[in-house]
C-alpha cells in the first residue's frame, strides 16, 4: 500500500451549492446499454432476485450497471428492499432457494470467487451504513485506522497521518479521541464515511446517509459526498428516501417498484415521467405535492 | 445398490453432524485454526493488539479474584484434609493432597468457571452486540475476516489467559495451603504434624508430582480455555438482528461452556487418572 498516491490536499468544502444543471450531470451515472462485457462497470447486478418466499420475491430480475465515478441513489418505498439490494450489491447478502442472479464488483462475480478473493474486492468497495456500524469500543480515529492496519503495511504513524487527515476532511478534528457513543448521529454518520474512504475505494455504497439528519448535518452530509466526488472520483451508490442528494449533486436516479429496479434516469426526467407511479414517489421523496406541478 | 445408499446415509449423517451445534462450533475452531496460519501478513499487528487486549481482560484482570479465590481454596482443602489425615498419622500426605485435589482438579476448573462467567458471557455479549448493531457486517465489508480478526485473538488470548491463571492460581492455592496447615500445627497441638518446614512441604509436594499432573496442568486449562472461547464466540456471532437475542446468546454460552468444562474434564480423568487407578488394583 506503500506505493499508493498520496491523497490530494484538503479542498475547501462546496456549501453554497449550486442547483441542479444538466452540466453537473456530465460526471453523474451513465448506464451503457450495449453489452461491453462486465469489466466496464465497478458494480453490475444481473437477474438479481431475492425474497424469503419463493412466490413473493422482495427483487425480481434487478439489472444494475454502475461505471467508475458514476452517482446512483436507488429510492423507493420503505420495506420494498432499497436496503437489501444495497447488501445484495457489496456481497453482504446472498439469494438462496428459488432466488438467483448475479452481482459483479470490479468485473468480477462475487459468489464464484474465493472468500479470499471477495475481501480482496471488498477493500476496493467501502460501506457505510446506515446506524454506521462504527465499532464501539474504539474511538473515532482507530476506527478510521482498523482497515489500514489490517490491510496495509502504513506503519502507525502513517497510519495516524491519514486517519487524522480523513477526520480533518469529514469535519470530525476535535473529535478523533472520542468514542462512537458520545459523537451526534451526523458525526457518527461522517466518521463511518471517513472509515470507509480511508481505504480510497473507488466505490461506495451509502445506506440511507442522509436518514435522521437535521437540515444543517444534511447540508454538511452532501456537502462532504460531493467533495469526495470531485476530488476522489469514487463512484457512489446511494440508497435514500431524500432526493436532495439527486437535486444537488446531479446523479440518477433509479425506482425500486414492486421489487423491479427502473432504469436510471435524471430526476428532471422522473418528475415529469409519464408514469404516475413513478411521478408520484419522486413527487412524495422531492417532498413536492401534486399541485406544485 | 447396498454401497451407494451406505454412502448416502453416511453422508447425510456427516451433515446432520456437521450442522449440529457440536459440529458448528468444532467448525468454528477448525475455521479459526486456519486463520491462524493461513492470513494476510498485515493483518497480524491488529489481531496482536486485540489478542494483547483479550489477555488483559481475560487474564489480568481476572487475577486479583482468582487469586483470593485460590487462597480461600488451598486453606479450605488444606482444613478438609486435616480432618482425615490425623488417621494416616501425619503431614506427610500434604504434598499429595494439594497436587491432586488442587493442581488436577481445582485450579483448571475454578479458573474456567471463572473464565466462563466473566470473559465467556462478555465475549459472546460483545460479538453479539457487534452484530445487532452490523459491525461484524462492516467488518466484512472492508474485507476483514471477522473470524480472524475477533475470534482468532479471543481464542488464543482466552487460551493463553487460561493457562497463566490456571499456574498463579496453583501456586496461591498451594501457599494458601501451606499458611493454613501451619496455623492449625499452631493452633491445635494434635495437628501439629501438620507444620512442616516451607522446604520440606515443597519437596514432599514435588514428589508427588508425576509427569501427568504437569500435563494435566497445561494441558487441561489450554482446553477448556479454548473451548470457553469457541463456545462463547459461536453464540455471540449466531446472534440474529434483534438485540433481545444478545442475552440469549450469553446465557446459552455460559451454561454450554460451563456443562462442557465438565464434560472435558470427566474425560480428562477417563484418560489419565482410571489408567493410575487401573495400575494400583492388585
Amino acid at each position: 500500500m506503500n506505493e499508493q498516491p498520496l491523497l490530494p490536499p484538503l479542498a475547501p468544502l462546496p456549501f453554497n451549492f449550486e442547483p441542479y444543471t444538466e452540466t453537473m450531470t456530465i460526471a453523474s451515472m451513465r448506464v451503457i446499454q450495449c453489452d461491453d462485457g462486465p469489466r466496464e462497470y465497478v458494480c453490475e447486478a444481473r437477474n438479481l432476485s431475492y425474497g424469503w418466499h419463493a412466490d413473493e420475491p422482495i427483487l425480481d430480475n434487478v439489472e444494475l450497471k454502475v461505471q467508475p465515478g458514476a452517482f446512483l441513489i436507488i429510492t423507493g418505498e420503505s420495506g420494498h428492499g432499497k436496503s437489501t439490494l444495497l447488501r445484495l450489491l457489496a456481497g453482504l447478502e446472498k439469494p438462496w432457494g428459488e432466488h438467483q442472479g448475479k452481482v459483479f464488483l470490479f468485473g468480477e462475480d462475487i459468489w464464484e470467487v474465493r472468500t479470499r478473493r471477495l475481501r480482496e474486492l471488498r477493500r476496493q468497495a467501502g460501506f457505510v451504513f446506515q446506524n454506521s456500524a462504527l465499532i464501539s469500543n474504539m474511538t473515532v480515529e482507530q476506527n478510521i485506522a482498523v482497515p489500514l492496519r489490517y490491510h496495509t503495511d502504513l506503519d502507525e504513524n502513517e497510519i495516524r497521518e491519514k486517519a487524522r487527515f480523513w477526520c480533518d476532511r469529514l469535519l470530525l478534528t476535535g473529535h478523533e479521541n472520542k468514542r462512537p457513543a458520545l459523537l451526534s448521529l451526523g458525526m457518527q454518520r461522517r466518521a463511518a464515511v471517513a472509515r470507509a474512504m480511508s481505504m480510497e475505494p473507488r466505490l461506495l455504497f451509502m445506506d440511507e446517509p442522509l436518514a435522521g439528519l437535521d437540515a444543517r448535518n444534511v447540508e454538511t452530509m452532501l456537502s462532504l459526498i460531493a467533495n469526495l466526488r470531485a476530488l476522489q472520483d469514487v463512484a457512489i451508490v446511494m440508497v435514500s428516501h431524500d432526493l436532495q442528494p439527486a437535486h444537488l449533486l446531479g446523479g440518477q436516479v433509479s425506482l425500486l417498484l414492486d421489487g423491479r429496479l427502473r432504469p436510471p434516469r435524471g430526476l428532471g426526467d422522473l418528475l415529469n415521467s409519464v408514469d404516475p407511479r413513478e411521478r408520484d414517489l419522486v413527487r412524495s421523496q422531492a417532498g413536492l405535492k401534486e399541485t406544485q406541478e | 445398490m447396498m454401497r451407494a445408499s451406505l454412502i448416502r446415509i453416511l453422508s447425510r449423517l456427516g451433515e446432520a453432524a456437521a450442522y449440529s451445534l457440536p459440529g458448528r462450533i468444532v467448525r468454528l475452531g477448525v475455521r479459526t485454526v486456519t486463520c491462524l496460519f493461513d492470513g494476510p501478513r498485515t493483518t497480524v499487528r491488529q489481531v496482536w493488539d486485540i489478542l494483547v487486549q483479550q489477555v488483559y481482560f481475560t487474564g489480568v484482570e481476572t487475577a486479583p479474584i482468582a487469586m483470593m479465590l485460590a487462597l480461600l481454596l488451598g486453606g479450605v482443602t488444606i482444613v478438609q484434609a486435616a480432618t482425615v489425615m490425623p488417621r494416616f498419622g501425619s503431614g506427610d500426605y500434604l504434598g499429595a493432597v494439594m497436587v491432586l485435589v488442587v493442581l488436577r482438579e481445582l485450579a483448571p476448573l475454578f479458573v474456567a468457571f471463572l473464565i466462563a462467567g466473566r470473559s465467556g458471557s462478555a465475549l459472546a455479549s460483545y460479538l453479539g452486540t457487534m452484530k445487532v448493531g452490523q459491525e461484524i457486517d462492516a467488518l466484512e465489508s472492508m474485507g476483514i475476516d471477522p473470524v480472524r480478526f475477533l475470534v482468532l485473538p479471543a481464542l488464543l488470548g482466552c487460551t493463553v489467559a487460561t493457562v497463566c491463571l490456571s499456574l498463579l492460581f496453583s501456586a496461591v492455592a498451594i501457599l494458601g495451603g501451606y499458611v493454613v496447615a501451619t496455623l492449625i500445627a499452631t493452633a491445635i497441638p494434635q495437628f501439629v504434624a501438620l507444620h512442616l518446614p516451607f522446604g520440606l512441604f515443597m519437596e514432599k509436594m514435588a514428589g508427588a508430582l508425576t509427569a501427568v499432573d504437569a500435563i494435566i496442568l497445561i494441558v487441561k486449562p489450554m482446553t477448556f480455555g479454548s473451548m470457553i472461547a469457541l463456545i462463547a464466540c459461536h453464540h455471540g456471532l449466531s446472534v440474529g438482528i434483534s438485540p433481545h437475542e444478545v442475552p440469549q446468546g450469553t446465557r446459552k454460552a455460559v451454561v454450554l461452556a460451563l456443562v462442557t468444562v465438565v464434560f472435558i474434564d470427566g474425560l480428562f480423568a477417563a484418560l489419565f487418572v482410571l489408567p493410575q487407578l487401573a495400575e494400583m488394583v492388585p
